[in-house]
């Protein structure tokens, strides 16, 4: 009993506030005879003398991460509730929240292949991933404007807007083999295949706004490697519009598409200490890709006043002629430029550190910490969860899940075993507080109210994976007895 | 104990969650889409830079806008009038057809000689007197046709012409069929001599031969057909008569002027005749019954009858042409604001009839055109205490504002005036019948956008800047929505002269095209969210 409250109070110790992206569902983690879990830990192995995905449904992933719900959306105010657009919101608790940025994370991928057998020595897996991730950064100051508008004497630093995201493949080859008795380690070594990236790295954008002049000054550069075309007025000023595809481009620019190419590497361990403890750990993405097709940059360096819409005999008939003037006069001061440039991508590794205390042969306790690194920063995410393996048919986790300014939810992963045949599912902070019957009134048009019965109060992340493989002699690995004949102890 | 402590942990777990967790009541937001919040908005609006010459397009057409040399403006507006010279000198037809019956005159004998004598007529016109023609290129052609059974020879002689090489034309032949001839006639020469039967330009045809009829043949007559074929003159002289080439009842709008009504005194009115002859001739360009109208008032002026009589040009400088204007400064006898000029316009040859010893002449060189032209001219040197422009914009505040108003608006207003005169204005917020709600500027006060220094010359010095705030407060906005302001009907009138108490201040002013205005806004605007509604 002791042990127990001891793990509780580490762990526990531990959680401080939120925040976290999403990643794989920490809910997999401990769903032991899920092949998927490897892809968490190169070292772990399913219990499976070989396993293979249903191709395209064996692992599909998808998870949205942001800090722009996680406060209160809906507030009490007069008596009444208001929400952002309305007088009477307090900003604060969402300008706190989301810091300096409001951050729009997704990802996106999906299996075609994924396959896995036992060797002589260790264990071997394959698998080809089609991943995609978005990320979109919005400035606390923007947020700003639409609380406060553009008063006069007001500065605004746009300069942590961000927009990333990339498209690629990754082909992995995964090796599992028991180092020692207690101690096995395994690798992923991934060939990757840049398809489509957009990279921004803004280091200056700031709007002062006064009566008499706004002032912008940015310094900034869009990198992307896709296949986007670029037009160069007189003026050099570049405009770009996405070209028209057929099928001969998307598989060129798809299938086909060698000219981004990318490597990266995952490590794992897992040590059983004892029949009760089993120590984790992996370390994951340490990689990137060289985005060398396709480049069309963008470069924005310069300072452009605005002191009013200039009228003439010449425009005074068209305000968008004079609205276009000064968009051209903007592109031209803040010297809106068109290069072709490399860049390179990181993955953004991940490093699992995990502690599994085996109640007895189908209850565990585990307890997972996640920690993702980004340019100069990192995301903190602290995982408990119990674990009930029904080997031959169900293996369960329910789990809490703490992130750094973030997320602090419940999650669940479940898999079922007929046969061969598996089913499973994974999915991390998954809301739990709500408004009821939220009853939205409009006084214009007088029509009948929506009622909407379920609203969560917050949103910061909700991740999910699904899948169905095909499990071979998954009763046990050859090296290792079945937990079905473990000696309760 | 393994039991309990199981269950210790679901218990933990459990509670964990139903702590974290929880379904609040039931809550209502409304208008959840509508934004207002007590934002503020402080900025620049535009910039507004216009020159002189942008303004004056603006209230008319541009087309009778124009600056001279020294920059000043002119109101113009200019009718043409043309002819050529092929009006003017005209030809009859250059062909001839005669028969004769050489029966009467041979009857039965043979070997009989004939002869006949034609005068042909060459100038149209009747006082119109042709004396010589040259030809540039030309050439006469003639048939002559007589029966077979008549046997014989012929001789066509035209005594007035001679060939290019100074040799009288004439064609010989035999008779009896059809005979038909050319000779060329380039740079040759025709004389003309006066018929006194008909007192028209002509030449001279003479048929002579021998002939023999032979038998009882169903026709005698001798035919003859002349024509000139290619016919390109190189110089006509004569005297070519009292001709009017044209005469035409026109108007001349002048729309531009009566945007001024009777609010504005010009220094300068002008009318200019102009009138560019490349005739041989004397010409004349007569303007008369002019009347001057206000279409607006109904007032008219009448203008008293007026020519430009323009001698012929030089014989021996051809391309060079005679030209003259007359100017007339019709600025005080024009004193109505005239927006359409009445007249009638006539261009003449010979206007005062032939002179002793007058020559005309027509050289085909090419440039054979008379044109001539009225101009009317308003420089934009003026004086005016009354000017006055209303406009109205559309300014309904409901529309602009929606549901929610304005708590206050700040409007800056830099406005630089480089304009000879003083500007007044006011802007009247009405209702949709007109009714007067509120004004922009303090009730009873115009605002003055002041004007530059003027010099001597009536040129405006540097611009002078007026800056105005206005204040809507939101007790005004709250009048302005609740009386649904729709229109703003804003009132200037112009005066020059006087200002900047300089004695030296000329009475008139010049409007140059560097003359400029410059207008410049920003505000400094914040919501309410009370809901007027």
């Amino acid at each position: 009993m002791k042990k127990i409250y001891i793990v509780f109070t580490i762990f526990f110790t531990l959680l401080v506030s939120v925040v976290t992206k999403a990643q794989d569902p920490l809910s997999l983690y401990y769903l032991e005879n899920v092949p998927q879990t490897v892809s968490i830990n190169p070292a772990m192995v399913p219990r499976a003398n070989a396993f293979f995905g249903i191709p395209g449904i064996n692992s599909i992933y998808t998870s949205v991460n942001t800090d722009m719900l996680g406060s209160d959306m809906i507030q009490e105010y007069n008596g009444g509730y208001v929400t952002l657009t309305q007088k009477g919101f307090d900003y604060q608790p969402f300008l706190d929240h989301i810091g300096a940025a409001a951050n729009l994370n997704s990802y996106q991928t999906i299996a075609p292949i994924v396959m896995g057998f036992s060797g002589k020595k260790g264990y071997f897996t394959f698998s080809w991933t089609e991943k995609l991730n978005e990320s979109v950064a919005l400035p606390q100051d923007l947020f700003k404007i639409i609380d406060k508008g553009f008063p006069n004497k007001s500065e605004f630093d746009f300069s942590p807007m961000a927009m990333n995201g990339q498209y690629y493949r990754e082909l992995s080859f995964g090796y599992s083999y028991k180092f020692m008795s207690k101690l096995r380690v395994g690798i992923h070594a991934k060939i990757l295949q840049g398809l489509v990236a957009i990279k921004t790295d803004i280091d200056k954008f700031d709007l002062n706004t006064n009566v008499d002049e706004w002032t912008l000054d940015l310094d900034g550069k869009i990198y992307m490697s896709a296949p986007v075309d670029v037009d160069i007025d007189e003026n050099g000023i570049p405009s770009a519009s996405m070209p028209d595809t057929d099928m001969e481009t998307i598989i060129d620019k798809g299938l086909l598409n060698f000219s981004n190419p990318g490597i990266a590497v995952d490590f794992g361990a897992v040590y059983e200490h004892n029949e009760a403890w089993t120590f984790s750990g992996s370390i994951n993405d340490l990689g990137f890709i060289n985005w060398n097709g396709d480049l069309n940059t963008f470069t924005a360096d310069g300072k452009f006043v605005f002191d009013g819409l200039n009228i003439d005999a010449s425009n005074m008939d068209s305000i968008d002629n004079v609205v276009d003037a000064v968009l051209d006069s903007l592109k031209q001061a803040v010297k809106l430029r068109h290069s072709s440039e490399g860049f390179s991508t990181g993955l953004g590794p991940k490093l699992y550190l995990g502690a599994l205390y085996n109640v007895n042969h189908y209850l565990s306790l585990g307890a997972l910490s996640r920690t993702v690194f980004a340019k100069n920063d990192f995301k903190q995410e602290f995982n408990v969860s119990a674990n009930v393996n029904l080997y031959h048919v169900l293996t369960t986790s329910i789990n809490y899940t703490l992130a750094i300014n973030g997320a602090n939810t419940f999650g669940l992963g479940l898999a079922l075993r007929g046969g061969p045949l598996q089913v499973y599912v994974a999915m991390d902070y998954i809301p739990h507080s709500a408004y009821k019957n939220v009853v939205i009134s409009t006084t214009d048009d007088g029509g009948e109210p929506t009622k909407v019965p379920y609203v969560p109060t917050r949103f910061d992340n909700f991740n999910m994976m699904f899948g169905v493989n095909l499990l071979f002699g998954a009763n046990g690995y050859r090296d290792e007895p079945m937990v079905d004949s473990y000696n309760e102890f | 104990m393994k039991n309990i402590r199981i269950r210790t942990i679901i218990l933990l777990i459990g509670s964990l969650i139903v702590l974290s967790g929880c379904m609040k009541d039931e809550i209502e937001l409304k208008d959840p889409q509508k934004y207002n919040r007590p934002v503020k908005v402080a900025g620049p609006v535009f910039n507004a830079h216009f020159v002189a010459q942008d303004l004056l397009d603006k209230l008319g057409d541009n087309e009778y806008i124009s600056v001279d040399k020294d920059g000043l403006i002119w109101a113009k507006a200019d009718t043409s009038y043309s002819t050529v010279y092929d009006k003017i000198v005209k030809y009859d037809s250059l062909e001839y057809n005669k028969k004769y019956d050489l029966s009467t005159l041979i009857k039965k004998s043979t070997n009989k000689a004939f002869s006949y004598r034609d005068t042909i007529t060459a100038s149209v016109i009747p006082d119109q007197r042709f004396d010589s023609l040259t030809m540039q290129i030309a050439k006469m052609e003639i048939t002559i046709k007589s029966p077979t059974a008549v046997t014989g020879n012929y001789k066509v002689t035209f005594p007035e012409i001679t060939d290019g090489s100074g040799t009288i034309l004439s064609f010989d032949g035999i008779l009896g069929g059809s005979d038909t001839q050319s000779k060329p006639l380039n740079d040759g020469m025709l004389r003309f001599f006066q018929d006194p039967a008909t007192n028209k330009s002509a030449f001279e045809m003479i048929t002579e031969g021998v002939a023999t009829i032979n038998g009882i043949p169903a026709t005698t007559e001798l035919e003859i057909s002349i024509k000139i074929i290619d016919f390109l003159p190189e110089e006509v002289w004569g005297y070519f008569g009292r001709q009017n080439t044209f005469q035409e009842r026109d108007t001349m709008d002048f729309n531009f002027l009566s945007e001024y009504s009777d609010m504005i005194q010009f220094k300068h009115v002008n009318m200019t005749l102009q009138i560019k002859s490349f005739f041989g001739s004397p010409v004349s360009f007569k303007i008369d019954s002019v009347m001057f109208t206000n279409t607006t008032t109904g007032d008219f002026v009448h203008m008293p009858d007026t020519a430009i009589h323009l001698r012929s040009i030089d014989y021996y400088n051809p391309t060079k042409p005679s030209v003259d204007s007359l100017v007339l400064d019709i600025a005080d006898e024009v004193n109505i604001a005239p927006d359409r000029v009445y007249y009638s316009v006539g261009g003449w040859v010979n206007y005062y009839g032939e002179h002793p010893g007058q020559q005309d002449f027509f050289i085909n060189d090419g440039k054979v055109d008379l044109d001539s032209k009225i101009t009317i001219e308003v420089p934009f040197w003026f004086k005016t205490k009354s000017y006055r422009r209303t406009d109205t914009i559309d300014f309904n505040i409901k529309e602009m504002l929606d549901s929610n108003i304005i708590n206050y608006m700040n409007l800056y207003f830099d406005f630089t005036n480089g304009f000879p005169f003083d500007i007044y204005s006011q802007a009247y917020m009405v209702d949709s019948l007109g009714n007067k709600v509120d004004s922009l500027f303090n009730d009873g006060v115009k605002q003055v956008w002041d004007s530059p220094i003027i010099d001597a010359t009536g040129r405006a010095g540097e611009p002078v800047l007026t800056e105005v705030d206005i204040i809507l407060d939101h007790d005004k906005l709250v009048k302005l929505y609740e009386q649904n302001v729709t229109q703003l009907f804003i009132v200037s009138r112009v005066k020059t002269g006087g200002f900047a108490g300089s004695q030296e201040t000329p009475e008139f002013v010049k409007l140059f095209d560097d003359y400029i205005i410059d207008i410049s806004l920003s505000l400094d605007a914040g919501a309410k969210v009370d809901n007027l509604n």
